[in-house]
């Protein structure tokens, strides 16, 4: 459970950058910036599959009992 | 993917000042608390799943596991899913981040359900948007309130919970395609030169990502996109509306080319297009597929028990089973029942009550938009299917629809309250706790503790025998598990977080009646 704290930050700090001075309610933003981590993971994850780059299959902080 | 952690973390720092103001907002701290209540009773109904099961609801589950272990060992691309599903058939995008997510967590069958429903949870960020955007629309409606009516509603509705919790791609659509409706109203592309360009850009990005979580986003992108055309054609000065318009498609184009661009040119035309059940379902004449379609919207209209149709599906020897499958065949496929028991007539009068603060014009333009929805959601299923196909497109219409009655509270008369409530009582009671009862063997296991869960499995419909066998083959174990024998603490977890959010409830409801009684 520790580990899915890890990913907590990147369904918001992704997208933060983009939306954090746009002039909207905080809410608003809020829901851009989960949005926009969202794709930015997509976009990231699909460029390491399709560029057939290096997948490491288990983080150094999981503890997989049945690692890929 | 490891590298995305200490970005996201940079990404936050750098900016920091303007995370800060935003967390100071109230209205985003309630927000951020009702999120994290969906989420948590969500994870605790997922924590006493077993073996997944109700009415014919199997494959998708496991087919999207395979589709996470696709992208992390890389086979051959024309291998088929579930042994006959090719890769386009599903958009990539939920399975691609939930590839990522357990190369951080463990690549584990426990983890991937605990990703998906945290996921799907997330559905609630932009109907909380929604709701909160209608409670202002309406005269003396109360922001606070409505979320908090919205959490439990949220909390109570079968189909948000199943969704959540059957480890598949249509709330993460969802939430794409609500966040894209709120975007699109935040926009106003119907003002001319008086529309938001940004909230524009960011509709047109969510739509294409709800198109590449799930297909069923697909009505809601042609309603959408034909209402941004009309509203900016009905406008007079267009230069901003044209520069925002061609923006927004850009950047929507640009996302969906990441996948399309590829399954071209690794499947071509036919098996980037035409490998969906929308396209392997139909019909071999449009006549007969016309019919299909007019049989489907008959059959998702009127709720299985007000007509007679083959019940084979559900039967079973378990009695439990039996009731719990006649419900779900209604809360997950019926397009009336799917917003509730008594919900849907709620939201009709809630629909209602929003439909007269509109001006004239905007009045026909909504009422023929959802209908489009609904046949469009429903005509996307070329297959016949006698019981109903609401569960295919239609999670995004419920959600808005909820969202709608949260925020017209304060219209509706006493008596409409009254009904929803007895109605959200049952749902709870048959569509939530009954259907996770035999889906983590309670019940069984409470009267005959002895036996194994295999016993069991055998006296659910075939259904429901076919995932415990799948589960069983594969050697997977689901968070349920974990809670084999401590079922009691996540259903405990789920009740005292109900408890609190009823609470909340009372408390904002009070506030909202005081502050209407000011002069």
């Amino acid at each position: 459970m520790m580990s899915f704290a890890l990913v907590a930050p990147t369904l918001l700090g992704l997208g933060w950058p983009l939306v954090a001075r746009w002039r909207a309610e905080p809410a608003q933003r809020l829901l851009a910036a989960v949005c926009l981590s969202l794709i930015a993971q997509y976009l990231f994850g699909w460029l390491v599959y399709t560029l057939d780059m290096p997948v490491r299959r288990c983080s150094p902080w999981c503890r997989s009992r049945s690692p890929a | 993917m490891f590298a995305l952690v200490p970005l996201a973390i940079a990404g936050l720092i750098a900016w920091r000042r303007e995370f800060a103001a935003t967390l100071t907002d109230p209205l985003v701290r309630s927000v951020l608390v009702a999120q994290a209540a969906v989420l948590v009773w969500n994870l605790s109904w997922l924590a006493v799943v077993r073996s997944y099961s109700g009415g014919g609801w199997t494959g998708d589950w496991y087919g999207h596991w395979q589709r996470c272990q696709f992208f992390l060992k890389r086979p051959d691309v024309n291998v088929l899913f579930n042994g006959f599903d090719p890769l386009p058939s599903r958009p990539p995008l939920v399975n691609v981040v939930v590839a990522d997510w357990l190369t951080i967590v463990g690549n584990e069958f426990a983890n991937y359900q605990l990703a998906m429903t945290a996921w799907s949870s997330l559905a609630f960020l932009p109907t909380a948007l929604l709701a909160i955007r209608g409670a202002r629309f309406m005269r003396g409606g109360s922001p606070a309130r409505a979320l908090a009516l919205l959490t439990i509603f949220f909390m109570l509705s079968p189909m948000a919970v199943q969704n959540a919790t059957f480890a598949w791609t249509k709330l993460p659509a969802a939430m794409f395609t609500l966040a894209s409706l709120e975007f699109f109203l935040a926009a106003r592309p119907w003002a001319g030169d008086g529309m938001r360009p940004v909230p524009a850009i960011l509709c047109g990005v969510c739509l294409a990502a709800a198109l590449l979580a799930h297909y069923s986003a697909a009505p809601y992108a042609i309603v959408l996109t034909g209402a941004w055309l009309a509203g900016g054609l009905w406008t007079g000065r267009r230069t901003r509306w044209l520069g925002a318009t061609a923006a927004a498609a850009a950047a929507g184009l640009l996302l969906l080319t990441t996948w399309f661009g590829w399954a071209l040119a690794v499947y071509g035309p036919g098996g980037t297009f035409l490998s969906n059940t929308t396209a392997t379902d139909r019909a071999p004449t449009l006549a007969l597929h016309a019919a299909a379609v007019a049989g489907n919207v008959l059959d998702t209209v009127v709720p299985h028990f007000l007509r007679s149709l083959d019940r084979s599906l559900i039967r079973q020897p378990s009695p439990w089973g039996f009731v719990r499958d006649w419900w779900f065949m209604g809360y997950q496929v019926n397009l009336l029942m799917i917003f509730g028991s008594t919900a849907w007539l709620v939201v009709l009068v809630a629909g209602r009550h929003s439909l007269r603060r509109l001006p004239a014009g905007h009045v026909a333009s909504w009422l023929a938009a959802v209908g489009l929805l609904i046949l469009l959601g429903i005509g996307s299923h070329s297959g016949r299917d006698h019981w109903g196909v609401a569960h295919i497109c239609l999670q995004p219409l419920v959600l808005a629809g909820l969202a709608c009655v949260a925020g017209c509270w304060g219209a509706l008369a006493i008596s409409f309250r009254r009904l929803l409530i007895v109605g959200a009582v049952l749902d709870c009671v048959v569509g939530i706790m009954l259907h996770y009862a035999v889906q983590g063997f309670v019940i069984d296991r409470w009267l005959e503790p002895d036996r194994p869960i295999a016993a069991f499995a055998r006296t659910y419909n075939l259904t429901a025998f076919d995932n415990f066998i799948v589960k069983r083959g594969a050697d997977w174990r689901f968070v349920g598990d974990t809670f084999a024998e401590r079922q009691g603490i996540p259903v405990a977890v789920a009740l005292v977080i109900l408890a609190v959010s009823l609470w909340v409830i009372r408390r904002q409801s009070e506030a909202a009646n005081i502050r209407s009684m000011k002069p």
